[in-house]
């Protein structure tokens, strides 16, 4: 590449230091369009040593010196809080600036996660990515990035930006909705000790239960359907024990889940019925879910043996499909006609 | 509220069929513009949506002149409308069907914008998969574009019924069909290799076997080559290029694009005149359209298509468990005799009762409907439940049994799941649909026999034969 090495205008150093006075510039009333051009030359030269190309590998001694001066600066913060004023093009080379530093190690450490937890405001700026819909993406991309580091993914769950994400899920968007939707799976699924911790606090779990029940039931069918599974997964997670004893206590969360169980997509009765069937086996069933149950025996027995004819060739399927009936056939019975006729008696 | 993509584009024919949907030229009522819109019924994947949802994100995020602009997604009902750019050029398979082959000044135009397009994905650290001239779609001015990558490409694969699991095998590096260490994009640039000969010659090589006997001659056959006086020694060059067999000595599309076969493109192409003596040929020979015979209407795939309704209705009344509560208890005719999959019309939806009960949570949010909305989604369940103390008093008259329902069919059911052979259950369900038929003939013959044999039993009872 020839900048690097024929016409070699700026040291790494150099060029986030010019970067940095150039971003800093964007949100001001100046000639915004100018200062976006030379961003986003910057940027490339930068995603440059990162990556290299054609002829150049990248050099890591390059790399160390770019991360150095990224750290001492302001940088980060700079590209986070301005990243709906740079272009289109230079918005992904953010997204590769922060995923290379990330992937760095010295040592055991990873200096790019220590410096992101001790300025928690880039991490938060980036997080409510979704409050701007051009940037939405950008920052899904990176705050997934982040999240493969467990520290930073405790950081975001115990953040109050966090609850945000189930309205996020609701955007109108479909590519925004469906990328939160993606950051929230990952939160709550990549890093299972954490997420367990984490559910540990009732408080919590209570919001985590009404939240998702939100979606379960309002959102379109892509939502339902992964929100859904996302709950499912996390039920039956062993170390969530205390999400699951406290969902299938209640009765209300069974009517979400039955009701998603007779939806007409097949695909939606079969993620639901992976929720119902913990409801069902639960050997200390609450009072309120045992009378749901009780009520609607006769329905849910003829429910189930018709249930999914297309998976019956999925044995561990089948195998919890005849449990479920058998524990069902088990509740006792409600007797239309002898109730009747001790009255008339 | 979210965008119903059934009021924004209006729909013209069907011009590609996938494995997931089928693919529409329609307009964009909002800009008037031509889209390609790709109908995928995500109901169809059991798999897990996740891919094809992340894929979409990244489409959105690809801009480049030198492939088919993403537009935009929609949801409705179970169905993703992709909206993507529409070449009216048709593809350059098209191209190849009327003028059989392509001259070398031709070919080097398109190939040279295919590699200008392979340059930016390749950038984006996204692999296309499918090369191959009925993925090089044209503009009507001439234009050159890939189309069909990513999921797009997925499921929108041009041959899916003379395919397998793979891609389309003529066009495949033979690392992507050994799989021994993964792949990367140099794949992309084997296929272009193939498509420079499918384009000059009028197809690709071993085009006349059978594509999957050509699975295991690709990686263990000497790479294909252009020879003849026909060709010049620069396409010759090029193809060999490209097609060199061990992936990472195949140069990458940046470096093809100063090959000389390339540099020396020559920059009047008439390209236009080409793609318009196609159109004009597939005007007359209209039984070559692609794919006429699809025509759908993508409205017909919804799942929920007239109103949201639920395959059964539970109750979720329980003051007065100790009554019995028949008025809510509810077989349909239809859910006695099929399975779940059938919805009775008169089936109501009952999402309102769910947040009634929840007292906190009072907003009583109709269930999302993704077609018309259903007026009946807010009808409290509840209020059919008969207070307790009522009951009691209550003879069976007044309760209202529905008899047919209640009884007849409800006992059939039993008998049915009794039934130990399926010859038993058919005998029995087809009594009940007789006792459903007679029923409608007679109201109140059920009404009659139950009480008939009511009053027979009783009486064997008090005659102390029961």
């Amino acid at each position: 590449m020839a900048f690097l090495f024929k016409r070699n205008p700026k040291t790494p150093a150099e060029l986030i230091r010019v970067l940095n006075d150039q971003v800093a510039k964007l949100d001001g009333s100046g000639d915004n369009r100018k200062i976006q051009d030379e961003c986003g030359r910057y940027l490339s030269q930068i995603r440059i040593i990162l990556y290299g190309d054609d002829d150049n590998d990248p050099q890591p001694d390059q790399i160390a010196q770019l991360s150095q001066e990224v750290y001492s600066t302001d940088c980060l913060y700079l590209l986070a809080a301005n990243l709906a004023n740079l272009a289109f093009d230079s918005r992904k080379d953010v997204v590769i600036l922060f995923s290379t530093l990330l992937r760095r190690q010295i040592g055991n450490r990873s200096p790019t996660v220590d410096y992101l937890l001790s300025r928690p405001q880039i991490l938060q700026v980036l997080f409510k990515g979704p409050e701007i819909p051009e940037i939405t993406l950008t920052t899904g991309q990176i705050i997934r990035d982040c999240i493969k580091h467990a520290s930073i993914n405790k950081f975001l769950l115990n953040d109050k930006i966090f609850w945000n994400y189930f309205r996020y899920c609701s955007s109108n968007s479909f590519e925004n909705s469906t990328d939160s939707f993606n950051t929230l799976n990952d939160l709550l699924t990549v890093h299972k000790k954490v997420v367990a911790e984490w559910l540990s606090n009732s408080n919590n779990v209570d919001i985590f239960i009404r939240s998702i029940n939100g979606l379960i039931r309002d959102g379109n069918y892509v939502t339902k359907r992964q929100s859904i599974k996302l709950l499912s997964q996390l039920i039956l997670q062993k170390q969530n024990n205390s999400l699951m004893i406290k969902y299938v206590e209640s009765s209300e969360n069974l009517k979400i889940i039955m009701n998603l169980l007779s939806d007409k997509s097949r695909n939606l009765q079969f993620e639901a019925f992976h929720v119902f069937k913990v409801f069902v086996a639960n050997p200390k069933k609450s009072r309120p879910v045992l009378d749901i149950l009780i009520k609607n025996r006769d329905k849910l027995l003829l429910f189930l043996k018709n249930f999914s004819f297309d998976r019956r060739d999925d044995t561990v399927f089948n195998e919890e499909r005849e449990f479920l009936i058998e524990q069902i056939d088990e509740l006792p019975r409600i007797n239309v006609l002898s109730n009747k006729s001790i009255q008339q008696k | 509220m979210s965008i119903d993509p059934a009021d924004v584009f209006n729909i013209k024919e069907c011009i590609g069929r996938g494995t997931f949907g089928e693919v529409y030229k329609a307009i964009d009522k909002r800009t008037n513009d031509v889209v390609a819109l790709k109908v995928v019924n995500l109901e169809e994947s059991n798999e897990d949506i996740k891919v094809l949802v992340q894929e979409i994100g990244f489409l959105s995020q690809l801009r480049s002149p030198y492939i088919t602009t993403y537009f935009g997604t929609y949801l409705r009902d179970v169905s993703m409308w992709i909206s993507m750019e529409y070449c009216g050029g048709g593809s350059c398979a098209d191209l190849l069907r009327c003028h059989k082959k392509l001259s070398e000044d031709v070919t080097c135009f398109i190939i040279r914008d295919c590699l200008k397009g392979l340059k930016y994905l390749h950038s984006e650290m996204k692999i296309h998969r499918d090369i191959k001239a009925a993925n090089i779609l044209l503009t009507p001015t001439g234009q050159v574009k890939l189309a069909d990558f990513g999921v797009s490409g997925q499921i929108t694969a041009t041959h899916v019924k003379k395919q397998t699991f793979v891609g389309t095998p003529f066009w495949m590096a033979p690392e992507m069909i050994t799989r021994k260490f993964g792949y990367n994009e140099k794949v992309d640039i084997w296929s272009l290799g193939i498509t420079v000969i499918e384009l000059i010659t009028g197809s690709p090589p071993h085009a006349s076997h059978d594509p999957l006997k050509v699975l295991f001659r690709i990686p263990r056959e000497p790479a294909p080559v252009l020879i003849g006086d026909d060709f010049t020694e620069a396409i010759k060059e090029f193809t060999q290029c490209c097609l060199i067999k061990v992936p990472s000595k195949r140069p990458s599309a940046e470096w093809l694009l100063n090959h000389r076969f390339i540099k020396h493109c020559r920059r009047n192409v008439n390209a236009v005149a080409l793609i318009q003596q196609k159109q004009d040929w597939f005007a007359k020979n209209s039984r070559h359209k692609p794919c006429s015979r699809y025509k759908k209407d993508p409205l017909v795939n919804d799942v929920y298509n007239d109103d949201y309704k639920t395959a059964f209705k539970w109750s979720f009344t329980t003051k007065n468990l100790s009554t019995p509560d028949i008025i809510n208890y509810e077989f349909s005719d239809e859910m006695l005799f099929d399975s779940p999959q059938v919805y009775s019309s008169s089936s109501i939806v009952n999402t309102s009762s769910v947040g009634k009960n929840s007292g906190k949570d009072s907003k009583s949010v109709p269930s999302k409907n993704l077609s018309s909305p259903d007026t009946n989604a807010t009808t409290p369940n509840d209020n059919v439940d008969i207070p307790c103390s009522q009951k009691t008093v209550m003879t069976g008259k007044e309760m209202q049994i529905d008899y047919l329902r209640d009884i007849l069919l409800y006992c059939l059911k039993k008998v049915s799941n009794r039934a130990k052979t399926s010859g038993t259950k058919e005998t029995v369900l087809q009594l009940a649909k007789t006792v459903v038929e007679f029923e409608h003939q007679q109201v109140g013959l059920s009404e009659a026999i139950i009480e008939e044999i009511w009053l027979r039993i009783n009486g064997l009872k008090n005659e102390g034969f029961l």
